[in-house]
């Protein structure tokens, strides 16, 4: 408000000193003003009223309305029976009229009417000539001149106008618009006239540029205001002294509470710590700004809200610091949903310690429970065993032959089965046991493993090939553990081979290194490959070869163990080759 | 010089019997004691309880220890004997069903001397009870 006050004030200055101008003309004998004055058009009158209608031009609402006034007072005063404006296009390609204008009562609305539509291209008609000229034109009688230079004259002809004055409004050396004044009567260019109107133009000229300026300034004004409130951040200014001078919509929405009764409080007054608001916002008028300060806001239903400030301060003109401008972002969705995975992790964590702790107690349980099989399902065949052989021993002349037969199968029945329990334990373990990596060189093992089966059957004639270098990453115990399993039988399996050969090495299959284990055995038929790694399923007779179907799911388990892959290729009656990668 | 005693500690009576057969087989003639639980095995050594009356000074040639036993298991009766001045000496044979790998390795720690594995084939057994005998009665010197 003080800035239109001021603009009023100078305003009015500015035309007392016009005033005193056309005062001074027209004591100093300018001849043409004088005659026309004393032609009895009163112009003294119409002179003095010159402030007032700049005033009341200065008054007016926007340009348009301005301008309508200008043309109605200019019209009443100086007799001009009709009046319009042209201003540009907004692409600025042409001039076109603006809505207002001025009719003398009894001067036809139809002319209006018809030249609603009308443009001027720049430099065509009166108004596009004077756009480009930013010089008056006078048409004495425009009923007599050509519709190429009055494109109107014949809708003015009709309508019975003569006399046209049309002058340019300039500001800054530019061309704000066009006005056009129409009467009845025919009329020689009167210089008085136009004077009085040009002054009354120029005064107008800086007034609608103050007024498009203001007009430019309030638009922009709005847009910023838009923008603002608009933002679905909270916003705030706040004074030097932490009062809210401005919220937008979203302060309103956050707080609960209408702007009308923010502003003008204390800022600190809607957190939870406002000692910690208050240190936020005198941070930033020490260093100028802040960057995600956190804060809580609490809202008029008590409800906290969590919030980022980011603010900075903000300057006038002078680059006077006028307060701090300040933008929250609201993160309470964001901690509610780094809460939950906070309570998802420590829930998960908590589920990883129970499992491990059942899992701990499951293998405990398990340890014990083979404990327990190792000894207490041996002591019986102990005795079963060692019984029948003392039967053996020291009733053999009352035994017969059929009776010794029964009691030698007691006894390799109840060896058997104590090979079973030796087998699933030493499963059982490979599960259990906790892996230790090292680099384990599968070369040096294989020919170890080879020289222990050879020392159980020195006589057979069986030709080795192991690839040398073989040296894997893995656990050591349990590699020996599949080697002896994969060799083992693969030495059983040749044992009715007149040649017998076993090989050991690696070959590339998907890319990967693939050891194998190849021998030209009695194979088995791949239809039972499905069977061959599960526990205690045997392809063969126990006559044939013994065993106790525990061998393969061990290699399989260890395999498993090491993350890698066991498969076997075979025909009946030629050999069996397993292959595997780790 | 009459021969020292053989203490065995195992609650099995048919192992007892199948114990008593092997060293009977190998020609071990030494008297053998049975204990059969870890208690009855500490009171023998120590003279304390039923064996109140006997010279605990009197170490077995070799004490066969098995591990599980009722009451006080084998390996507190080792850690025991171990402990114990007039016993810390005795050749003690763990003589157990037990593969596991935590058995043996805490015998030894304990102070046994030998351990072995009670194998289900007799033959087995019998023969592993005779090279005991031999080591430990015929060619280990006693403790003075």
């Amino acid at each position: 408000m003080r800035n239109e006050d001021k603009t009023k004030e100078q305003l009015i200055n500015e035309l007392n000193e016009l005033s005193r101008r056309f005062a001074q003309m027209k004591g100093s004998g300018n001849e043409e003003l004088e005659s026309g004055v004393a032609k009895g058009e009163k112009s003294e009158d119409k002179i003095h009223l010159l402030p007032k209608i700049t005033l009341e031009i200065s008054e007016a609402r926007d340009f348009q309305s301005a301008i309508e006034i200008a043309l109605k007072n200019i019209c009443e005063i100086t007799g001009w029976n009709y009046g319009d404006a042209w201003i540009r296009s907004k692409d600025e390609s042409m001039l076109e009229r603006i809505p207002a204008g001025y009719c003398s009562s009894g001067s036809p609305e139809k002319f209006k009417e018809l030249t609603e539509r009308f443009t001027f291209p720049l430099g065509t008609g009166m108004p596009g000539r004077i756009w480009l000229s930013k010089k008056y034109e006078w048409v004495p009688d425009v009923s007599i001149v050509s519709e190429i230079d009055f494109p109107r004259a014949r809708f003015a002809r009709d309508a019975g106008f003569r006399a046209c004055l049309g002058v340019p409004i300039i500001a800054s050396d530019e061309v704000l618009a066009v006005l056009v004044f129409l009467m009845f009567e025919s009329k020689e260019e009167e210089m008085r006239l136009v004077d009085f109107i040009s002054v009354a133009a120029a005064q107008l000229g800086s007034v609608l540029q103050r007024k498009k300026a203001e007009e430019q300034r309030r638009e922009a004004s709005l847009y910023a205001r838009n923008l603002i409130e608009a933002s679905l951040d909270p916003l705030v200014t706040i004074s030097p002294d932490g009062k809210v001078m401005d919220v937008n919509k979203a302060t309103e929405v956050i707080t609960g509470i209408p702007r009308e009764r923010l502003i003008g409080t204390d800022f600190s007054d809607y957190f939870t710590e406002p000692e910690n608001a208050r240190k936020g916002y005198q941070n930033v008028f020490s260093n100028g700004y802040v960057r995600d300060y956190l804060l809580s806001i609490r809202n008029i239903s008590g409800n906290i809200i969590d919030v980022l400030y980011n603010a900075t301060v903000y300057r006038d003109e002078n680059g006077q610091i006028m307060g701090v401008f300040a933008a929250a972002r609201d993160i309470s969705q964001i901690k509610k949903a780094e809460e939950e995975i906070r309570q998802l992790n420590a829930q998960l964590e908590q589920r990883v310690i129970e499992r491990t702790q059942e899992l701990e107690a499951a293998n405990k349980e398990l340890e014990a429970f083979s404990y327990s099989v190792s000894h207490d399902l041996r002591a019986p065949l102990r005795s079963i065993d060692g019984f029948s052989q003392a039967l053996l021993e020291d009733y053999s002349d009352t035994l017969d032959a059929q009776g010794k037969d029964y009691l030698t199968r007691v006894r390799s029945a109840s060896q058997r089965m104590s090979q079973l329990i030796d087998d699933m334990l030493v499963l059982s373990r490979v599960t259990r046991r906790e892996m230790k990596r090292s680099e384990v060189d599968l070369s040096i093992l294989a020919n170890l493993i080879i020289a222990e089966l050879v020392k159980t059957q020195p006589q057979r004639q069986v030709e080795f090939d192991i690839a040398s270098g073989l040296v894997v990453n893995g656990d050591a115990e349990l590699l020996r553990a599949m080697l002896e399993n994969l060799l083992g039988n693969a030495w059983k399996f040749t044992s009715n081979q007149k040649s017998a050969k076993i090989e050991f090495g690696v070959t590339q299959v998907d890319g990967l290194p693939s050891y194998f284990v190849r021998d030209n055995g009695v194979g088995f038929d791949m239809a039972y490959a499905s069977k061959l790694f599960q526990a205690f399923q045997r392809l063969h007779l126990q006559t044939e070869f013994p065993g106790t179907g525990i061998g393969l799911a061990t290699v399989k388990r260890v395999i498993n163990r090491h993350g890698g892959r066991i498969w076997a290729e075979s025909e009946a009656g030629k050999g069996a080759t397993f292959y595997f990668n780790l | 010089m009459s021969k020292r005693n053989i203490l065995l500690v195992e609650d099995n009576p048919d192992d007892v019997a199948l114990t008593l057969r092997a060293l009977k087989k190998n020609n071990i003639a030494n008297e053998v004691i049975i204990a059969k639980d870890g208690v009855e095995a500490l009171d023998y050594l120590f003279g304390e309880g039923a064996y109140a009356s006997r010279d605990a000074s009197q170490i077995p040639a070799v004490i066969l220890l098995d591990l599980k036993l009722p009451k006080v298991d084998g390996l507190e009766v080792l850690e025991r004997l171990r402990k114990d001045e007039r016993t810390k000496l005795a050749p003690v044979v763990i003589l157990t069903s037990s593969k596991e790998e935590q058995d043996l390795v805490r015998s030894y720690k304990l102070g046994a001397n030998s351990y072995i594995r009670k194998p289900v084939d007799f033959i087995q057994f019998s023969e592993a009870v005779r090279q005991l005998g031999l080591y430990w009665l015929v060619l280990n010197e006693p403790v003075p």
